[in-house]
Formats: structure tokens, C-alpha cells, sequence
């Protein structure tokens, strides 16, 4: 499951990319907010916008990512795959920020549909 | 029949927009604000300001910072008069100081008087305002995008060592002001 977290720590975009083999419904949601404390801490750390694996949940991995703008994403996964993550990741900002530049973006807090498209074609270039 | 969309577009292309365009289109803004209330001007030109500054962060950092993140207030400050100016104005032409007394205040000089007075005429003898606030706006959206709160407020700089002559515009000066959590959070992370 992939989550786009913005301002105020509100979600605004939700997928499920099959990165987590097993079907635990509701749970991704809890686990990635449970993870968003320690992105919190560990951002303003570091000047690399990867933060890698910050948390563990029994098997599942949760990585992180937050753009110079903090808006974070972060991925719960089941198999490390830190390349491929790091460079779907980079895909997505790069998107992020193509609908940043619509000046009524703030406005709608939800991303266009063609965004989705975008994003799972990131996914399966780069999450296997 | 495939349709573009703005994903397709490439985001390190540079477009230069014509200066005529970029007044054309204040002038009306201005005129819009005073229609709404003079007397809070410079307020909304900042209101209007601070969306484009978390904007300008995103795209500066993607295109010409290979994607680091600043996180010293003087790295920030260098981003802002290194990439911000050039890329607003197409000139590099600010200095960054810091204020003597009071160590959370630093200050951007401009070193020729900017884009928003250029053209605008203020009635003799009204208040001061500074139609740079929207610059101000700018640096300020920037900055709280950034996570360092701070407030920016865009002033004439009247004093001494410059003697303006009458007639030319006065250059501003935009004042900002940090929060203490920055000041606590840049301690913190000298002491390591």
C-alpha cells in the first residue's frame, strides 16, 4: 500500500500496488501512521530525501520518503527491495511535482486521475 | 488517440516569461486588491504570495539541487539568493545579512529596485506600502514549506548609506524573522 501524506498530516492519495502479499486490510493504513512519528524525526536529520526502511511491522517493512516541501511517501512493503523502491519513489516526485505547478492544486487536496495512471505505471516499472 | 497531459511535460525545461506579460498582470492584481481594501495591500499581496513559495521549493530542489534537501538556516538562505533570485528575476542581485542585536533576524537587501515598484506609484504622502510584500509572500511560502517558520515582511530601506535620489525607486529590504524552534533546532544540531 502507498500513501501520499501532505499538510497537517492528512492523506491525499491512497493506492494498493501489491507490495504486500497477504491481505490485511485496514491494517496498512494503521501501520504507516504509526510509522509517520519516526519520519517525522528522522527527516529533518538528514539532507537525502530516501529515508529507506524506517520501521517494522511483525514482517512488513515500511519505507519512507519526504520531498523539500514535506510531503511524505511512504510504502509498506514485504520484500526489500531498496533500489527499486528508492527510484519509484523519485518517479512519483517527480509527478508530484507536475501537479504541484497547477496553481488550483492546493484547492482540490486530491490528486486527477491521470496522476493514478502515472503512479501505477511507476509501480510496475520499478516495484516487481 | 493517446491525449498529453502535464505528466508528459518535461520539468527542467526553461521558460522565460516576458517582463510586460509579469506587469500587465501585477498591475491588475494590485488593482484588485485595492478594490477589495486599500489599506490591507500589502497583506494579500503576501497571502496571495505564499502558495507559490512551497512551488518555487519544490522545483528549485528537483532542478538544480539534484534533490537534497536544505536544513541550516544559512543553506537556506543561500538556496534563496542563489536559485530563487536567478530564477525569479534572471539576475542574481541580493545580499543576505544578518541582524546585528537580534540573532533570528536576517535580511535580503536588493541591490536595484525590484520587478513589483518598478512601475508602481504610490499618492504622495500615503503610508508606505511596498508592493514587494508579494515577494515577500513568496519567500515567506517558501520558507514555512521548508519547516522553518518565519515571517517576512517586505520594507523600504530608508537609511543612510545609499542616498536615494527623487524620482528613482527606493530599494526594499525584506526583513525575516525566524521562529524560535528554528533557532532551538539549529542549537541542537550544532552541539553534535
Amino acid at each position: 500500500m502507498f500513501l501520499i501524506i501532505g499538510k497537517n498530516d492528512v492523506p491525499m492519495y491512497e493506492a494498493s500496488l501489491g507490495t504486500v502479499k497477504k491481505d490485511i486490510g485496514h491494517l496498512n493504513q494503521f501501520i504507516i501512521h504509526a510509522a509517520l512519528d519516526i519520519v517525522d524525526e528522522e527527516a529533518p536529520l538528514s539532507s537525502n530525501m530516501y529515508l529507506r526502511t524506517v520501521d517494522k511491522f511483525n514482517d512488513l517493512y515500511v519505507s519512507a520518503y519526504v520531498t523539500a516541501a514535506n510531503i511524505r511517501l511512504m510504502l509498506v512493503h514485504d520484500t526489500k527491495n531498496e533500489d527499486g523502491i528508492k527510484n519509484f519513489f523519485i518517479e512519483v516526485h517527480e509527478n508530484i511535482v507536475k501537479a504541484m505547478t497547477n496553481p488550483l492544486f492546493d484547492v482540490f487536496r486530491n490528486f486527477p486521475t491521470a496522476f493514478d495512471a502515472k503512479v501505477k505505471q511507476a509501480a510496475k516499472k520499478f516495484l516487481i | 488517440m493517446k491525449k498529453s497531459t502535464i505528466y508528459d511535460r518535461n520539468l527542467k525545461l526553461r521558460k522565460e516569461v516576458s517582463a510586460s506579460s509579469f506587469y500587465f498582470l501585477f498591475s491588475e492584481i494590485i488593482q484588485y486588491c485595492i478594490r477589495q481594501d486599500i489599506h490591507d495591500l500589502e497583506k494579500q499581496l503576501e497571502e496571495l504570495g505564499i502558495p507559490l513559495g512551497a512551488r518555487f521549493l519544490e522545483l528549485i530542489i528537483l532542478r538544480e539541487k539534484s534533490s537534497k534537501k536544505e536544513i541550516t538556516i544559512v543553506n537556506m538562505l543561500m538556496l534563496i539568493k542563489n536559485n530563487l533570485w536567478p530564477l525569479m528575476f534572471n539576475k542574481n542581485n541580493c545580499v543576505v545579512e544578518q541582524h546585528m542585536d537580534q540573532e533570528n533576524i536576517y535580511m535580503i537587501k536588493e541591490i536595484e529596485p525590484n520587478m513589483c515598484n518598478q512601475f508602481a506609484s504610490l499618492p504622495r504622502g500615503q503610508c508606505h506600502m511596498n508592493c514587494a510584500s508579494f515577494i515577500a509572500g513568496i519567500i515567506e511560502g517558501l520558507l514555512i514549506a521548508a519547516k522553518f517558520p518565519a515571517k517576512v515582511t517586505a520594507v523600504f530601506n530608508d537609511s543612510g548609506e545609499d542616498k536615494v535620489e527623487e524620482g528613482e525607486e527606493k530599494r526594499t529590504v525584506y526583513l525575516i524573522k525566524f521562529e524560535d524552534e528554528v533557532l532551538a533546532r539549529e542549537a541542537k544540531s550544532k552541539k553534535f
